[in-house]
């Protein structure tokens, strides 16, 4: 819990900073992934790693995925659609035939109609979310937090030595 | 001069923080960590937690103790070996069902990564029977009876039944008779409590209200008067010499109306006899299950005092029968188990009233299938080879066999699970054990067979007849016995044979008479033969037990206690008879007494009905008949006229 939480005050610090963009834009496209997926698969884990081993933002990861499960519970009949064609396709048919007998494979539970359109439709959405999300946050930082800092408020609050002991902890252990 | 003092500080030099790469690597020691935990997880805590887990579910599963005492399992080589298993008896805790030395197995890598378990290769290393446990094992609660199944229900009610059918002590009730009880005193306890004599008193009451009613209806039946006023309308009506046909009309119109009242009346009457036909015939029927009733009482009281069957099939039954019972309730249990755990297949009825758990959040999705050559079910043994030897502990035995074809979902694999054993248990005195079960839940018709033979065992202290005035048994025998049992969904099989010889036998009795009989037939018995069988379904068990102790023992009290026995069932048809005897006379002769005078009344009344139907019908005849020939004669005359007033020439 304290990590998560540490997860999502550095999503916050990282929004907020001038760089991450990138870290935070991968996060959200795996919260896609996450939030999409209907069960705790083999292919969950997988994201779950690369979130563990890469510099991807996992507090970005973990709020959008929530996010994303609601997105995705309204579009379960879709999702459903998707995977019902894919499934009863016939050109794939024998790769999914070798597939579903082999030994790991089917604890993807790549046969089952929603989780195959769930996972269709969130890895063609992922690059889409991914360049959206960073542009976005290009644009907040240019135009929220670069105006947020320029007043006057703001910076009566960084003149203070609560502020200046914050930024200096941060430095240190942050 | 003053010296300038610089109070400018000097620029800080900004730090530029070290780029970052794309890895984490700050996150290989949480990993190492993990791993590392995972591992200390894997070598000090799992074989313990798998040991105490199996020793849950077998528990729950057995309803008694399972103890375990060593779990070792190997990751890398999918293997897992078990020592010291010790299975409690439910039915006698102090001693183990079944105690196991090892069980090794190798598990299939291919299946664990499909999140199955396969197990190609295992032994089963000694192997005791009815060991002795060093304590007590706990015993579960039995299941209470909401959460058992109607055919669980039904099972356990047949076998009740069985045991009540069993529960009379013949040999007991043979003694006490031979000891001279007199049901005189008894029977004057019993008093005006049978329930023929109560049931005789609510038929009487019964009949008086019935008359009652009868009467009530009869009166509301057309009276005599009722009768003439039809009769003195029937012939005011007008039936000849009619001055014209409105006459003829008006004559018809009055009968019909007449017909119409008498028809009303009618319908009354055959509704009044359609009654009492009713009530006659289920006052009949109350009357012949009186006669059942009486015959039931004197049955109950034979019981109550304890006359006894001294039939062969009683005795067998009563020697043998709990003997016998204990096996099949035993055979019932796994019966239970082996279709709990190895689910067969479902029928079509099961399969429409299964209803597949529903998905909380998210939508469950369509689960295709692409062929199915390589499933597995969740558990399989595919083969365990048995093989145990004598030399360890007292209990084990010299036992070969092999078990194959164990699962939780036999209709996957396809394949009946088989055990088949032979060996023997010197240490036991137990020679020539033979056995093969077959469970076959592949499909949707479950069938458990079991065939088992010992071929000579030690058998001491086994009591036929226990109780304050008998005791008899067998203080020690050799035996063979061979057992077969067949159970297919409902309907059950079981036959077993058994013979006792050299046998040292545990003779008492608190009456002389009866102990000197016993020893004198059973001198006469030196093998003691059983030959037990129970077929039918669970809901209609039909137990079949033959010895050759039971033709002896009868042959032998015959001659004492067929007198005896006579007698005391005379007194008590006497009893009986004496008490309702009477009653039921009188209320029979009653009861034709009233029948025949209301079937009386109302016969006379229809007849007197259908007399003046007839004659409405005679009326309405003769007025037609007189109306018509009235007619001709106009129209004849009418023509002659015609004819001499117009002088036609022809």
């Amino acid at each position: 819990m304290t990590f998560m939480l540490k997860q999502i005050f550095s999503l916050f610090k990282l929004l907020n900073s001038d760089t991450g963009h990138n870290q935070i834009a991968a996060g959200i496209a795996c919260g896609l992934i996450l939030g999409f997926a209907p069960v705790f698969s083999l292919q969950t884990t997988l994201v779950i790693f690369l979130l563990f081993f890469f510099r991807i933002q996992i507090g970005a990861a973990t709020v959008t995925a929530v996010f994303f499960k609601f997105i995705a519970w309204t579009l379960d009949p879709v999702s459903n659609s998707i995977g019902i064609m894919v499934l009863e396709m016939e050109v794939p048919r024998p790769t999914f035939e070798i597939l579903y007998n082999m030994p790991i494979v089917p604890l993807t539970r790549f046969y089952n109609s929603l989780v195959m359109g769930a996972g269709v439709l969130s890895i063609l959405l992922a690059p889409i979310v991914f360049f959206v999300s960073k542009a976005l946050i290009i644009k907040y930082r240019a135009m929220i937090v670069a105006r947020i800092k320029d007043t006057k408020s703001f910076k009566a609050m960084k003149a203070t030595a609560f502020y200046k002991w914050y930024a200096k902890y941060d430095e240190l252990y942050g | 001069m003053t010296e300038q003092t610089n109070t400018n500080p000097e620029p800080r030099v900004e730090k530029k923080p070290k780029k970052k790469g794309p890895i984490r690597l700050e996150a290989i020691i949480p990993f190492v960590i993990f791993v590392a935990l995972t591992w200390l997880y894997f070598a000090l805590f799992f074989d313990g937690h798998v040991r105490r887990a199996i020793e849950f579910g077998g528990t729950y599963a057995n309803g008694a103790e399972v103890n375990i005492g060593n779990v070792r399992t190997s990751f890398l080589g999918a293997s897992l070996e078990i020592s010291d298993i010790q299975v409690t008896n439910a039915n006698e805790p102090t001693k183990n069902t079944v105690q196991i030395g090892k069980i090794r197995w190798k598990m299939l890598w291919d299946a664990l990564l499909r999140g199955k378990v396969a197990i190609n290769e295992a032994s089963i290393l000694e192997i005791g029977i009815g060991t002795q446990r060093q304590r007590p094992g706990r015993v579960l609660p039995k299941d209470p009876p909401g959460t058992k199944s109607a055919s669980e229900k039904l099972r356990e009610a047949a076998l009740e039944e069985a045991k009540k059918q069993f529960d009379g002590n013949v040999l007991s009730d043979v003694a006490a008779i031979l000891g001279g009880v007199d049901p005189k005193e008894q029977l004057k306890s019993i008093g005006d409590q049978l329930s023929s004599v109560v049931r005789t008193k609510e038929l009487q009451n019964e009949l008086k209200k019935k008359e009652r009613e009868w009467k009530d209806r009869i009166a509301s039946l057309p009276q005599s008067k009722d009768l003439k006023d039809i009769e003195s309308r029937i012939k005011a009506v007008k039936v000849d010499r009619f001055n014209g046909p409105l006459e003829v009309q008006q004559s018809i119109r009055e009968l019909d109306a007449i017909r119409k009242d008498v028809d009303a009346r009618v319908k009354a009457v055959d509704e009044a006899s359609k009654t009492l036909g009713s009530d006659v015939n289920t006052y009949s029927k109350a009357l012949a299950e009186l006669e059942a009733q009486v015959r039931k009482d004197i049955d109950d009281i034979e019981k109550r005092l304890k006359i006894p069957e001294l039939d062969v099939k009683s005795i067998a039954g009563d020697l043998f029968g709990n003997l016998f019972l204990a096996k099949v309730e035993q055979a019932q249990g796994y019966m239970e188990k082996a279709r709990r755990y190895m689910p067969p297949k479902k029928t079509a009825a099961e399969k429409a009233e299964f209803q597949p758990p529903t998905p909380r959040e998210r939508a469950a999705g369509r689960n295709y299938k692409f062929g199915r050559p390589n499933s597995y079910p969740l558990f399989w043994l595919q083969k365990a080879e048995i093989s145990s030897k004598s030399a360890g502990s007292e209990f084990s035995g010299d036992v070969t066999g092999t078990l194959t074809n164990l699962t939780d979902d036999p209709p996957i694999i396809g394949k009946p699970t088989v055990l088949t054993f032979k060996g023997d248990f010197p240490k036991q005195d137990m020679s020539g054990v033979l056995g093969e079960v077959i469970i076959d839940h592949t499909t949707d018709q479950p069938m458990e067979q079991l065939t088992a033979k010992v071929a000579n065992f030690r058998v001491k202290g086994q009591s036929l007849v226990s109780s304050t005035d008998v005791q008899l048994g067998f203080k020690q025998a050799r035996a063979g016995s061979e057992l077969k049992v067949k159970l297919e969904r409902e309907n059950v099989t079981i036959t077993s044979e058994s013979a006792f010889s050299n046998i040292d036998y545990l003779i008492d009795a608190k009456k002389p008479i009866v102990k000197d009989i016993l020893t004198n037939v059973i001198k006469s018995v030196p093998l003691v033969t059983l030959n037990a069988g129970l077929s039918g379904t669970w809901s209609s068990l039909d137990f079949n037990l033959n010895t050759n102790l039971g033709p002896e023992l009868q042959k032998g009290f015959e001659k004492e206690l067929q007198t005896r026995i006579t007698e005391a069932r005379t007194k008590i048809k006497s009893f009986v008879d004496g008490k309702i005897g009477a009653e039921k006379e009188n209320l029979m002769a009653e009861y034709k007494k009233i029948e025949s005078q209301m079937k009386g009344q109302i016969d006379a009344k229809k007849a007197e009905i259908d007399k003046f139907k007839a004659q409405i019908d005679e009326a309405k005849a003769k007025t037609l008949k007189d109306s018509g020939k009235k007619l001709e004669q106009e129209a004849k005359k009418g023509l002659d006229s015609l004819l001499k007033s117009k002088k036609l020439g022809f």
